[in-house]
């Protein structure tokens, strides 16, 4: 069954590159972390566009052999990431053909780091952006504008390996990607997204100021705004709103630590704490929201923007109402290594604290990504489940 | 002891300005009595005789000055009669959590000289006068003498401001900025930068003839070779301050900044200030926005000590204009308008 649901496609210039991979494997392992001798196959699910034919389809190819730096990862658990979902829907640009996925937990099956502690069988996420760590980006902690930024789940299949995307079995972590191990406490369900929206939000935190009885308005209910309200909680905030467009998510958003604003009882919360709040964060990916934003700020307050990444963000500002009250705006937009590490922390600190499981939806199967992307657009969960039957030669 | 006070009545009166000759009430503790040297026209104030900003009326308006000590009830301080100061635009009360939190221009008990009406405190509270009745809440700084009243008297608002602004300046090695806007805000952001290290400083604005100022204050005048900077530049400059006043300079500014880059909104403190940008802009680029409006007493210090460093090494007294009598204020501002000078001066009792 599995076979026939298999498309094999001619490789075109990779044949070669998979011969000599044929041929190499023949030779002793340079590294001894192999758990299977090559070649070893995968399969990716391809996302070709949303006018194509078909908008996924699977393929099988020879995983190739990994160079220095590199770590093969069979992927335990992706989660669908709300930017995957706008990608399918035109709403944002992907190259094609790619892999999409970004976030996944994943499981070393190789590696060439031989400075590092990883072992066959750790537990792992990674960081989304592969960076060089040498340009003047890296350098000042933001690599995720590294100038030869690499992103998971972002890259054209013929960019690298190939295997650059969570919608598949396998996938090669380049040697400029930062990796943590899973500690065995978390589960891979609350593992999943971990590499992208725990460790944005982790991101987001390094530029909350700590305030003393400090009060937060967390615009957004979906896995970013939920993780961000628990983070502030855990940062010290007394008060940590949270308004969203989905009056179901009220009980979660208390289990995080927030006090949910849906309709009327958000409408009298403006009044109220106008000019009271210390810090807003924006993460639902609409610009309408920061007027109100903005009102709410007290004098020197911080606003950190994390979700309108798309440019259909226009913001309906005055220059004097940042001035006026001294405001600062800070952008977020993905992460560092160190974040990374300390998304890991938080939630092995924090794992029996707020109900990480709970927020998680169903698994599909990797072959039924269309379907799962499907259930993710009625943003029913926080997070909707893939999961690849992995493949052996 | 008689004072005399320029009082504003508003636009639309029959006299904006009208000349009041008044005793000047007995000091209460803290307060600071101080006789007008010179004070220097704000163009928030040339703003608000244009109609572009509202002050409550009737008010005296002017809150940039060099004074001297006439008077005083800080037995605690080591102030004399006679001493130059300058003194903070913003009274505060040290106690709220703004002042705690060195946010002091936020005052929730915050009085501004220049900006408050007739009937407030002793209503001797603007620049354009004799006296001024200094506040018990009001930060003071000596004016060492190596600095004249020329160069003094824009500290308070327009050099204060900046060294607020530059509290959020990194220490960039080969860093590059870019200022938008060559008044005296400009001016001095870009001698600031210049100081900090900055490696390039740009400025742009609208008077041409301030070319040879911005070269002198260490920056790089931009005017109409502008667009292919703009390009050049596009995503390299760590910095870029808006001091001009003018919110349509803000697309260029975000297309300049570098990922991670800093932007500094000082000068469009008014409500024609629409921004036309989206937040995918700011997102994407990791960028900061930091809004700065007044400054905060440690500002006043970091000023005075700028300028005491630097005196020597810029030519600050060139680029303030004229003074005129004090009864000749209409005119003065009317000067100040046509900004061919960044600055033009008050002095009280000159005829």
């Amino acid at each position: 069954m599995i076979v026939s649901r298999i498309l094999i496609r001619s490789f075109k210039q990779k044949y070669s590159h998979i011969c000599r991979t044929l041929c190499s494997a023949q030779k002793s392992n340079a590294t001894t972390h192999t758990e299977k001798t090559y070649p070893i196959s995968g399969t990716r699910t391809v996302f070709n566009g949303i006018n194509s034919q078909t908008m996924f389809a699977p393929q099988t190819a020879l995983i190739p052999e990994l160079t220095p730096g590199e770590i093969l990862v069979k992927v335990r658990l992706a989660s669908i990431c709300m930017s995957d979902v706008h990608t399918i829907r035109g709403q944002r640009i992907e190259p094609t053909p790619s892999v999409l996925g970004h976030e996944a937990i994943v499981e070393v099956v190789t590696h060439r780091r031989p400075e590092s502690d990883l072992a066959v069988g750790d537990r792992l996420t990674f960081s989304i952006a592969d960076s060089c760590g040498q340009c003047e980006f890296c350098l000042t902690g933001l690599n995720q504008k590294c100038i030869k930024l690499f992103k998971y789940g972002h890259a054209k299949l013929s960019d690298g390996s190939g295997y650059n995307g969570c919608y598949a079995t396998h996938i090669i972590l380049r040697r400029g990607t930062h990796v943590v191990k899973i500690p065995e406490i978390i589960s891979d369900r609350c593992a999943a997204p971990i590499n992208c929206s725990l460790a944005t939000a982790m991101c987001a935190m390094e530029y909350v100021p700590k305030a003393k009885n400090g009060r937060a308005f967390v615009q957004g209910d979906g896995m970013l705004g939920l993780y961000t309200c628990a983070a502030l909680r855990e940062h010290g905030f007394e008060r940590v709103y949270c308004s969203g467009t989905r009056l179901q998510r009220s009980k979660f958003i208390e289990h995080f630590g927030g006090i949910p604003l849906y309709n009327a009882r958000r409408n009298e919360i403006l009044e109220e704490e106008t000019n009271k709040i210390d810090v807003v964060v924006e993460v639902c990916g609409v610009s309408n929201v920061v007027n109100d934003g903005l009102r709410l700020l007290k004098p020197g307050g911080v606003y950190l923007f994390v979700g309108m990444v798309h440019p259909h963000s226009q913001l309906n500002i005055t220059g004097e109402q940042i001035i006026r009250k001294c405001l600062t705006i800070k952008g977020i937009h993905n992460y560092a290594p160190r974040h990374l590490d300390q998304a890991v922390q938080f939630l092995e600190k924090t794992f029996k604290k707020y109900p990480y499981e709970e927020l998680i939806g169903p698994t599909y199967d990797l072959s039924d990504l269309s379907q799962a992307m499907q259930i993710s657009i009625e943003k029913r969960y926080g997070r909707v489940l893939v999961k690849p039957n992995v493949l052996t030669s | 002891m008689l004072g005399e006070r320029i009082v504003f009545n508003g636009l639309n009166s029959e006299k904006m300005f009208s000349s009041e000759t008044v005793p000047l009430p007995e000091l209460a503790p803290g307060e600071i009595l101080v006789k007008v040297r010179l004070a220097s026209i704000c163009m928030s104030d040339v703003h608000t005789t244009t109609g572009q900003r509202v002050e409550p009326t009737p008010s005296v308006l002017g809150h940039e000055a060099v004074v001297e000590v006439v008077a005083h009830r800080r037995p605690e301080s080591d102030l004399m009669k006679g001493d130059r100061l300058t003194f903070s635009i913003a009274d505060s009360c040290a106690k709220c959590e703004f002042c705690l939190k060195g946010l002091s221009q936020k005052c929730t008990k915050l009085f501004k000289y220049g900006h408050a009406k007739l009937s407030d405190g002793s209503g001797f509270n603007g620049c354009y006068a004799s006296h001024i009745i200094i506040r018990s809440g009001t930060h003071v700084v000596k004016i060492p003498n190596i600095i004249f009243d020329r160069c003094a008297a824009p500290i308070n608002c327009s050099l204060a401001t900046v060294m607020c602004a530059m509290e959020f300046v990194p220490k960039i090695k080969n860093g590059r900025a870019f200022v938008q806007g060559d008044g005296m805000l400009g001016l001095y952001t870009s001698v600031v930068l210049h100081e900090l290290g900055y490696e390039t400083v740009y400025c742009s604005g609208n008077h041409i003839q301030r070319s040879q100022f911005i070269t002198r204050f260490g920056a790089v005048p931009l005017y109409n070779v502008n667009y292919e900077i703009l390009i050049e530049e596009t995503n390299k400059i760590d910095v870029v301050v808006e001091v001009c006043g003018v919110s349509n300079v803000v697309n260029d500014g975000i297309k300049l900044l570098k990922p991670g880059g800093l932007y500094l909104f000082l000068g469009m403190v008014h409500p024609h200030s629409d921004l036309h940008i989206t937040g995918e802009q700011i997102i994407r680029k990791c960028l900061m926005i930091k809004g700065i409006h007044n400054y905060a007493p440690r500002h006043l210090d970091q000023a005075v000590d700028f300028l005491v460093k630097t005196i020597d090494k810029y030519p600050y007294e060139e680029v303030v204009g004229p003074t005129y009598d004090l009864s000749d204020l209409q005119n003065a501002i009317k000067i100040a308008t046509e900004k061919t000078y960044a600055r033009v001066l008050v002095k009280p009792n000159m005829k």
